[in-house]
């Protein structure tokens, strides 16, 4: 019984021996077989870490022949042969099966302690060594400068740590990605349920893809080195109908606090846009240290996003009569109930509130109401970038009826050549009442850094029935939001950039 | 016998060639029958579906009067989206329609033209989906005959009589959108007891794909002001039983799905007169207005569609 109990003990210190070996001996393969200038401290360190490893396994075991020859691989052959050999050489590579020279001392000399871990040791490297004739390992021997074809352990530990290493960035990137979707999500969620959102569609009818989009950001090379230019490229679509698109491009390196601009944006900075434009974007940066970079391009621009929204005006007496008839005055309509459309884009702008639900009653002068229906618009973000900024903000009402106020603050009706160029040139002041957002809203709203889901109510009164109601028994008149804006759009990648190249 | 031999031979023989026809039906067109008034159509292309901004069009309306009615100053009126399109001159017209006759099982009809422009679209929008209504309103009128039993023996003492008292149903309306749909007559006491008082529960139904409106705002319907209360779906009833005015309650009645109405002879009928039938007419007056939709698209002229 006793003596099970000292197997057991002595098998638990022999497992913790080897772990510990183990993780001294996968530091000396990060750091001295790594290749290029290792310090003579880092040397010296591992003289002594293995020199105290030799003589606390002298000690139990009292192997010293064994244990100074194996001090000696350890420490310095094995090393100085790697260097000397080169990692591009099989035989190279085969050195690294061989490196953990402490953990096959305690395989083979002491098997009574380990009974099972020499075999899966064995295991281990016949698999690693089948894993090194995969392509993809090959294909990666060949992008790191290796003679083709090159088996070796190393290259396949090296691809596989690679593989982590990239992994797990881009698992980081997608986790702060959806956690900002998330948050934008609930919020934008909160603030339907609580009825303070407006929705619309975009134009679905539209042949184009208005906006500017950025391909996934690319690394024009498998492997950068500090010193030597980095280049990172992406590509630019844009494209915009009636305004031109005024396009802007940063490229940024960010590693921890320290961001660096880009020397060289190819082939241009700057972009006015009239129809279409595509263009392969590179973006060029001469000096960069070793590390872990995270690239950025980011284009910013000014756009603008157009929404309306039908109604099918009513006199309000005609249309309690009707329903108490039980008669449908839409019957005839094909689409009784029209939704908001926008124009495509980075945002989405729903106008809602009163004249969604139709057919919209309006009080006539008779009964001495002159309230007119709420109108509600939401301004939100949907793309992925940022609205940096609210330039402007229109609500365009029918003639006969007028905005009171937006969120509390009054307003006057501005007459069309006020607005900006575009939207002067379909503007008529003989149908359309147009209405800028005050300032004081637009100031409220640009504090914001990211703005999104902003929605504004504007009370109405009806200023002028006969103009508003016409001649038909079914009036159709529309509610029109322009927003003008600047947006930001961004592609990123993490990219490691290793040290000089010796 | 020859003779008689000769005769046969002579009548196969005619018969063979045809001579001898079957006595042919001259079908007289049943005027008052059906439950349109007014039908109406845009022409094909007019305007097309599809429209360009800035570009004139003609919307053209085709109207008919399917019913049995003439149709004296009518109004059709079309509405656009007026933040969208134009409407040159007036969007309104008048017209006067015959109904169907002897001479004219069809009716006559009409067609109304109208210019409209569409406005130009706002920047980035590209198409825009609206559309063009046409509204017609006119007076009408619904005349409806059936001959009644009418029955003085009320207690059923007389064992033959030349004719029954039963409901009588209408099926295939009158020519009118507002049809009559029965008419249940019911011989009651009268407080002269020389005389029966014969009451007639009539059921009205709006048969037709418009909205029946009173006909003092006829025209009112068909522009954007205010009727009123009590003025959709009303319609006024006379009826005669041979020359007598009968009296209805209500007098201006209101359509529902099915909508019955009592008219009395008030002043009754001698017992004396025994039983026999005669003639009850029904005329129904109200206006009447119906409505055609037309989805249209307008789009902006590009270089892709020049």
């Amino acid at each position: 019984m006793a003596t099970d109990s000292n197997i057991s003990k002595s098998r638990f210190e022999g497992l913790g021996m080897i772990l510990l070996v183990g993780f001294v001996q996968v530091l000396d393969v990060f750091t001295r077989y790594k290749g290029g200038g290792i310090s003579f401290y880092t040397w010296t360190l591992f003289f002594v870490v293995y020199a105290i490893i030799g003589l606390a396994f002298h000690r139990k075991y009292k192997d010293t022949k064994i244990i100074i020859a194996c001090y000696f691989l350890a420490a310095i052959i094995l090393p100085l042969l790697y260097t000397w050999i080169g990692q591009s050489y099989v035989l190279g590579g085969m050195l690294m099966i061989f490196n953990p020279v402490w953990i096959i001392y305690l395989l083979l000399f002491h098997q009574e302690t380990y009974p099972k871990l020499s075999f899966l040791y064995i295991v281990f490297w016949i698999a690693l060594l089948a894993f090194s004739y995969m392509p993809m390992v090959q294909d990666y021997a060949g992008t790191q400068g290796y003679e083709i074809p090159t088996v070796s352990p190393a290259i396949a530990i090296s691809y596989m740590t690679d593989a982590v290493v990239r992994s797990w960035y881009s698992l980081t990137e997608a986790v702060s990605g959806l956690t900002e979707t998330t948050i934008r999500e609930t919020e934008r969620s909160i603030r339907i349920a609580s009825g303070d959102y407006y929705t619309g569609e975009v134009d679905k009818g539209a042949e184009k893809m208005l906006g500017v989009f950025l391909s996934a950001l690319k690394a024009a090379q498998p492997k950068f080195y500090a010193g030597e230019p980095v280049t990172v490229y992406s590509t630019l679509k844009a494209e915009t109908i009636a305004e031109p698109l005024n396009i802007k491009l940063k490229c940024t390196a960010e590693m921890q606090d320290t961001i660096k601009n880009a020397d060289k944006i190819i082939p241009k900075k700057e972009f006015k846009v009239e129809t279409l434009e595509e263009s392969a974007i590179d973006c060029i940066f001469d000096n960069l240290n070793s590390g872990q970079y995270n690239f950025k391009l980011t284009a910013d621009f000014t756009f603008s996003t157009r929404a309306y929204q039908r109604a099918y005006l009513i006199e309000k007496e005609r249309l309690r009569e009707y329903r108490r008839e039980n008669i449908d005055p839409l019957e005839d309509f094909p689409n009784k109930n029209p939704s908001t459309v926008y124009t495509q884009g980075p945002i989405m702008i729903g106008i809602g509130q009163d004249i969604t639900t139709q057919p919209v009653g309006i009080y006539a002068p008779a009964s001495g109401i002159t309230q007119g229906p709420t109108i509600g618009v939401t301004v939100d973000n949907v793309w992925l970038g940022k609205m940096t900024k609210l330039n402007n903000l229109i609500l365009m009402t029918p003639k006969g009826i007028t905005v009171t106020d937006i969120n509390g603050i009054n307003v006057e009706p501005t007459v069309c050549e006020r607005l900006p160029d575009a939207d002067a040139a379909t503007c008529d002041d003989s149908i359309v009442n147009a209405y800028l957002l005050p300032q004081s809203e637009l100031n409220k709203i640009n504090k914001e850094k990211d703005i999104m889901a902003y929605t504004f109510r504007a009370h109405t009164k009806i200023s002028d029935y006969n103009k508003l109601m016409g001649q038909d028994p079914i009036s159709i008149k529309n509610f029109k939001a322009t927003a003008n804006y600047e947006y930001s759009y961004s592609t990123q990648r993490s990219i490691g950039v290793e040290s000089p190249r010796e | 016998m020859k003779k008689i031999i000769l005769c046969l031979m002579l009548a196969i023989f005619l018969s063979s060639c045809g001579y001898v026809t079957t006595k042919e039906q001259i079908q007289i067109p049943e005027v008052h029958k059906g439950t349109k008034g007014i039908t109406m159509s845009f022409l094909q292309n007019m305007p097309p579906s599809e429209l360009y901004e800035n570009k004139y069009y003609e919307a053209g309306i085709k109207i008919q009067n399917a019913g049995a009615e003439d149709i004296r100053q009518g109004m059709l009126a079309i509405g656009v989206e007026e933040q969208q399109m134009i409407i040159e001159g007036e969007n309104n017209k008048r017209f006067d329609l015959q109904g169907k006759s002897v001479f004219n099982p069809e009716g006559t009809q009409d067609i109304l033209r109208f210019k409209i422009k569409p406005r130009a679209l706002s920047p980035k929008i590209e198409h825009y989906p609206t559309e063009i209504t046409a509204t017609a309103c006119y007076i009408y009128k619904t005349e409806a005959t059936a001959l009644i039993c009418i029955d003085t023996d009320i207690a059923g003492t007389i064992k033959t009589k030349p004719c029954q008292t039963r409901t009588q149903t209408f099926s295939g309306g009158q020519g009118a959108p507002v049809s009559v749909v029965s008419v249940e007559p019911k011989m009651m006491l009268h407080e002269d007891p020389t005389k029966i008082q014969p009451e007639f529960y009539i059921t009205l139904q709006n048969a037709g794909q418009g909205n029946a409106v009173i006909q003092e705002k006829v025209y009112d319907a068909c522009s954007g002001k205010p009727l009123g209360t009590e003025s959709w779906n009303t319609v006024e009833l006379t009826a005669r039983l041979s020359e007598q005015e009968l009296h209805c309650r209500p007098e201006k009645i209101k359509l529902t799905k099915e909508t019955r109405i009592v008219c009395t002879l008030n002043e009754g009928i001698e017992k004396t007169k025994g039983t026999y039938a005669a003639p009850l007419s029904i005329e129904l007056s109200y206006g009447y207005m119906d409505r055609i939709v037309k989805n249209i698209e307008i789009k902006k002229i590009t270089t892709k569609n020049i």
